[in-house]
């Protein structure tokens, strides 16, 4: 071997010597402190969404959906307008609870498709007064079989809120095939109930992957729910609120585009989905002394005025809500600008999140990005 | 006159073809690969299939996809046509297939615009014009005739210039503020990195971005003269390995490192090279030589207006702008690599001006993820979605439409600002040239 190659050998060698000792001499017990204390924050922030959030919310769902179930059960045995005010209460607690779980559809959830069975929105009314008006056999099998569409919530709520509760109750008792919808209500409700416990398992099966997935490319779990808060927030500034605002159809007023208006709950959806956005975002999720949310790294990053400022735009679009006293299919057709106005408030709440937040954490806000630079 | 005479001996004198052959090889197969994993990461339906709307370059508008059955094919030709180049059979139609089925990709659709494929393509071209399968090549054995020991020096030296332009311009595009003052974007990068093993709890210390930011410049700036050197190649090499596996480990960067440091052993030399196969006791010999490559009269002119070209560009941005970061006019095919992090958001409203009525216009209802994250900031993709969006509304019978963008960017940490003036009617733009007059100017 002659003096150049050794040389090189040597340069190669005295290089990696020193790379490695540098790096493995920081280490304390096998993992370097600070390494351990940054995990420690990332982990603590998944495990908080995941013990104090999600579990504690799908728990909720389950209780509720079941409730829901078992009051439609007592409708069906005595379909009297009390037991029909009793079930449509119950379907709202479930949905109320069931839009901060919206939040949530990540990973396996995701691909698994459940959301839709649980929640598909705007329900199919032809295709529910179709399977009524058949001879199929109705039963939780029967709406197991069929698309998202004409199930769920949505499917629920199309039954239990006619324009009057007169009208909703004479549907499952004097009108033609009243006995087949009031089959078609339970076996809804029982679906509902079996969907949520099945949601439940599949975030049982999920939760060490999603606690545990720490790194910060696409499938990170703390990417994977920065991209679902820009979602929700991108859902209900374009479809929860533009559409029935006539934003794709060149300003008219769009009753029909508004979620859950039958039931006028769209309003206290939206303040739902904003409360679990922001609770996401602050980690306050329960009385717990250490809380990690999104505002914790932000502050770590030092970036605390863009904190106040999403801080300040989650108030502002809570001022907004609550300034519309109305439901809000009533404020559509009576003072669209308020409706504007909350409008404009969720999109600049989606700046925040998406551009200026994501840009600091360094997030990859799509999933399907190519080969860097 | 003199100074013609030196380069032209220079660049016309014989040298080993080993190098070149190596070059020639690597690059072949690493496209292969290439080219499968992004046929098996289905990057064929998310760029060319699923688009409604391509963002096409200008003056090529007319480079459209076909049907999915057929871009598989013509991703599969481009594939099989750089593993003949790695193999060296029927090497001169195989470079010009990849080239262009190559060049036709990319051209397709401008939010996949990455440096490296532009890279890909300009080494692609310079292939076409050197001897590269005349050893250790299936073109060599079958015909051995075609057999060079040697070649003309300028047959290496293209690709050591163009790996340089890579460096050297993307050192100076480095030289700006953001970087070398606030250390952005790796500020942002390397925080976002704390969770990689052994050396992420580096990137919690505040000076570390800075010493990235400072190094990786220094980097550009002076690799290109250390390879070129030939007392501190070996040196340089290493800092190759190690500069562009930190790159791949902590950067999505795909396959640039790869290209990069399979590319730099074109700076190898023959006798370098006989030391480095002695370690392994391989000899190599010289085959019989039965003629000489000659170079064509044009190709030495040729060389040097393709060089002069590839300098001018880069510099084009600083009479087109005062930021290129911000406006990013002049920022593609000009090597500013890794130099920004970057969002944006943006909502079109199209206004009916007979009429007064509005509608509003998502992205994301019309483009795909990555079309929509480019498009928000850059100024003449906006430009472009309102022409595709003007023809959808005309279809709809509309006649007389403006259309506006509502447009927030994020550069490198700082707060959003609004980008593209809100109150330009963007149909009144000519040319996706003029829209970078209205862009507001950054304020921090």
């Amino acid at each position: 071997m002659n003096y150049s190659t050794k040389k090189t050998l040597s340069i190669i060698s005295i290089t990696l010597t020193l790379l490695v000792t540098t790096l493995m001499s920081c280490d304390k017990n096998g993992i370097p402190e600070s390494q351990y204390e940054i995990e420690f924050y990332r982990q603590n922030q998944l495990t908080n969404i995941y013990n104090n959030e999600v579990s504690k919310l799908v728990s909720e769902f389950i209780e509720f959906a079941s409730t829901l179930n078992e009051v439609v059960v007592e409708f069906n045995q005595q379909t009297t307008l009390d037991n029909l005010l009793v079930a449509q209460q119950k379907w709202e607690d479930a949905l109320l609870v069931w839009k901060q779980i919206e939040l949530y559809n990540i990973g396996p959830i995701d691909t698994s498709f459940i959301y839709y069975k649980i929640n598909f929105w705007p329900t199919n009314t032809n295709f529910i007064n179709t399977f009524i008006n058949g001879t199929d056999i109705i039963n939780n099998a029967y709406i197991e079989s069929r698309g998202g569409s004409s199930k769920g919530l949505s499917a629920i709520e199309y039954l239990l809120f006619k324009p009057n509760n007169e009208e909703t109750l004479n549907s499952f008792t004097i009108d033609a095939n009243h006995q087949r919808r009031l089959e078609y209500l339970v076996a809804l409700s029982q679906n509902l109930k079996l969907t949520a416990q099945n949601l439940e398992t599949l975030w049982i099966d999920y939760q060490t992957e999603f606690t545990s997935a720490v790194e910060n490319g696409l499938d990170g779990s703390q990417n994977l729910v920065i991209n679902q808060m820009v979602a929700l927030l991108e859902e209900i500034k374009i479809y929860k609120l533009g559409k029935p605002l006539g934003e794709d159809n060149g300003g008219v007023i769009d009753i029909d585009e508004l979620e859950a208006y039958r039931s006028k709950t769209s309003l206290k959806i939206i303040k739902q989905n904003l409360i679990a956005l922001k609770r996401c975002y602050t980690g306050d999720f329960a009385q717990t002394p250490f809380r990690v949310g999104f505002k914790t790294f932000m502050i770590q990053y030092g970036y605390e005025d863009l904190n106040q400022n999403i801080l300040n735009r989650f108030e502002a679009c809570f001022s907004k809500i609550d300034a519309i006293s109305n439901p809000l299919v009533d404020q559509l057709n009576e003072n669209p600008e308020v409706v504007s106005e909350l409008n404009n408030e969720v999109t600049q709440l989606l700046v925040f999140i998406k551009v200026d937040m994501a840009n600091v954490l360094g997030s990859t806000i799509t999933f399907n990005d190519n080969d860097g630079d | 006159m003199m100074v013609i005479k030196n380069w032209t001996a220079y660049l016309t004198k014989e040298t080993s073809i080993l190098p070149l052959v190596v070059f020639r090889i690597t690059f072949g197969f690493l496209m292969c690969f290439s080219m499968f994993r992004f046929m098996y990461n289905g990057w064929i339906e998310d760029c060319y299939i699923k688009p409604k709307f391509h963002f096409t370059y200008q003056y090529f508008d007319w480079v459209t996809p076909f049907d999915t059955l057929t871009m598989y094919s013509i991703v599969s030709v481009c594939a099989i046509s750089a593993l003949s180049i790695g193999l060296g059979v029927l090497y001169r139609a195989s470079t010009i297939v990849f080239f262009f089925t190559f060049t036709y990709l990319e051209l397709i659709e401008k939010s996949w615009y990455l440096n490296h494929y532009y890279f890909v393509s300009l080494v692609a071209f310079l292939l076409i014009l050197v001897p590269a399968n005349r050893r250790y090549a299936i073109d060599s054995k079958l015909f051995p005739r075609l057999k060079l020991n040697t070649v003309p020096n300028w047959t290496t030296v293209i690709f050591k210039l163009q790996l340089c332009t890579v460096y050297v311009f993307g050192g100076l595009a480095k030289l700006k503020a953001d970087w070398l003052l606030n250390a952005q974007p790796l500020k942002i990068w390397l925080k976002a990195r704390t969770d990689i093993p052994l050396i992420g709890w580096l990137f919690e210390y505040d000076f570390m971005p800075f010493i990235f930011s400072w190094s990786g410049m220094l980097y550009d700036l002076i690799i290109p003269f250390l390879l070129w050197t030939k007392q501190t190649r070996p040196m340089a090499y290493v800092l190759v390995i190690i500069f562009h596996v930190l790159t791949y480990v902590l950067f999505n960067i795909g396959m640039f490192p790869w290209l990069m440091i399979f590319g730099s052993l074109i700076f190898i030399t023959h006798q370098e090279w006989n030391k480095i196969l002695k370690i392994f006791n391989i000899k190599q010999s010289n085959a019989i030589q039965t003629y000489s490559y000659k170079t064509k009269r044009l190709i030495i002119p040729f060389i040097f207006i393709f060089f002069s070209i590839q300098t001018i560009l880069p510099f084009r941005h600083y009479i087109l702008t005062d930021n290129v970061l911000w406006t990013e006019n002049g920022f593609r095919f000009a090597w500013h690599v890794m130099v920004m992090e970057k969002n944006g958001f943006t909502e079109f409203t199209i206004v009916d001006t007979s009429s007064g009525k509005q509608w509003k216009e998502y992205p994301k209802k019309r483009l795909t993820a990555i079309q929509e994250k480019q498009m928000s900031f850059q100024p003449d993709m906006i430009w472009q979605y309102a022409q595709f969006l003007e023809k959808a509304y005309k279809g709809k019978g509309l006649k007389n439409i403006a259309i506006y963008v509502n447009s927030k960017v994020s550069l490198n940490g700082r707060m959003s600002q609004t980008f593209i003036n809100p109150e330009t009617n963007l149909l009144q733009l000519k040319s996706a040239d003029e829209i970078y007059n209205h862009i507001l100017p950054l304020v921090q």
